[in-house]
């Protein structure tokens, strides 16, 4: 009797819990106090990326770190490694040319590295005051962001967010550079609220 | 006094330049010739392909990019389809070409220029397939080279010679013979699918005052279809 009773305890606390995971991403308030819960994240990420002209997508993989309230490192690993690393503002992009990691001075910024320093953005629970994108909180825990500019629409035509239903995580990430074209980021082995050391955001290594 | 030796050796160094195609001791056997051709032809790869290249890019001003290219591309019939995109997959530069025709679906700057976009499928068409020529000859060059010689229907002229390692060199020339292209491919493999070599390495020079330079790294190399 005593375990029945202790079970059933254990899982309507289950159930309570996971009604309120559920429910974090049900109003950008909701999101915004959640990821306020969130001090640090670190995962690593599969990114295919799809294209009419080929048959099988292109895969990259890496590993990411974020630190609030901004510092951020998106590391490629495979198939060319190179790392974006952002700290209090100042951004450095590092490419592995000929064995050895070369810093990237020369290339403006691409716009693939605009949706990675947005990404600081998106973990702090700023999807909708984003004076880049119109953003739409959908059914399912989906966030769907348009540009505003013109100009930039011709880059990115959409960006679709589905966000886990783990408290201030984000799943899948789809960037839509038109019908044809997409690039799909699926994070994995997630470790929310783990101290980082600074270094990750300021050496390459 | 000065200036005309200074002149004279300008003019010499241009002739040089335009008469810059090797003399070539050109087979005799028929049946030699046909085994050459063929040599020459399977050196570009055949049926349908998905290739991945890491490409570091030199352009005219010295500065330097490096980004990755997708190509895609059938032997018979041709086609070609390629996408130029930075390191995190942001695709600037996207076109197809079949039949002659040339379809840019995404061009974004320093990309969108006609210009650019023809000469990069040129250059692209150049590396991957064999040329369509209007009369061959084949020999070797002075130095005992295999070389298969392709006289264009534009009038210019394009020399194929394979070294030893199998490893093989393409010279274009234009009509003035002064050459504009130099496709160089290394590091020859088989282990993207046996009986089929592809260099793991090619570097593409354009010659001349806006020249360029393509070094591109093969990373992965899927074959499509039966």
């Amino acid at each position: 009797m005593k375990t029945n009773t202790s079970t059933s305890a254990c899982s309507i606390l289950l159930l309570l819990s996971a009604g309120l995971c559920i429910g974090w991403a049900q109003t950008w308030d909701a999101i915004r106090q959640s990821a306020g819960q969130l001090t640090s994240i670190q995962a690593e990420f599969i990114q295919e990326k799809h294209m009419a002209i080929l048959s099988h997508p292109l895969i990259s993989k890496g590993r990411f770190y974020y630190q609030a309230p901004g510092s951020l490192r998106w590391e490629y690993e495979k198939p060319i490694r190179s790392i974006l690393m952002v700290d209090e503002d100042r951004m450095k992009h590092f490419i592995q040319q000929n064995n050895e990691l070369v810093e990237d001075t020369g290339m403006p910024l691409q716009s693939m590295q605009i949706v990675l320093q947005e990404i600081s953005g998106w973990l702090n629970g700023r999807f909708d005051d984003n004076p880049a994108f119109n953003a739409v909180l959908e059914p399912d825990r989906k966030i769907i962001l348009r540009p505003k500019e013109k100009a930039f629409a011709a880059f990115i035509e959409k960006i679709e967010l589905c966000l886990s239903d783990r408290v201030g995580i984000i799943d899948t990430v789809l960037i839509y550079e038109n019908s044809d074209s997409y690039t799909k980021l699926v994070f994995q082995n997630v470790i929310p609220n783990e101290k980082i050391p600074t270094k990750i955001f300021r050496d390459v290594q | 006094m000065k200036p005309v030796p200074t002149l004279l050796c300008i003019c010499l160094l241009l002739c040089a330049c335009a008469s810059s195609v090797p003399r070539i001791d050109p087979m005799e056997n028929s049946a030699a010739k046909q085994a050459m051709a063929l040599k020459c032809r399977n050196l570009f790869p055949t049926g349908e392909w998905q290739l991945l290249h890491s490409i570091e890019a030199t352009a005219p001003d010295g500065h330097q990019a490096l980004l990755m290219g997708a190509t895609v591309l059938s032997s018979e019939p041709q086609r070609l389809h390629c996408a130029l995109m930075t390191i995190e997959g942001f695709v600037l530069f996207e076109a197809s070409a079949e039949e002659g025709n040339l379809v840019i679906t995404r061009a974004i700057a320093p990309f969108d220029s006609p210009a650019l976009a023809n000469g990069m499928m040129d250059d692209i068409r150049l590396i991957f397939f064999p040329p369509e020529a209007t009369r061959c000859e084949f020999g070797r060059s002075q130095n005992g080279e295999e070389i298969c010689r392709y006289y264009m229907a534009d009038d210019s002229l394009l020399d194929m010679t394979i070294h030893g390692d199998s490893s093989w060199e393409i010279k274009r020339y234009d009509d003035d013979r002064t050459i504009i292209r130099t496709v160089t491919a290394t590091d020859m493999t088989d282990s993207f699918q046996k009986s089929v070599l592809l260099p793991k390495t090619l570097k593409l020079t354009a010659h001349g005052l806006f020249g360029y330079e393509l070094t591109m790294h093969l990373l992965e190399a899927l074959p499509l279809g039966k």
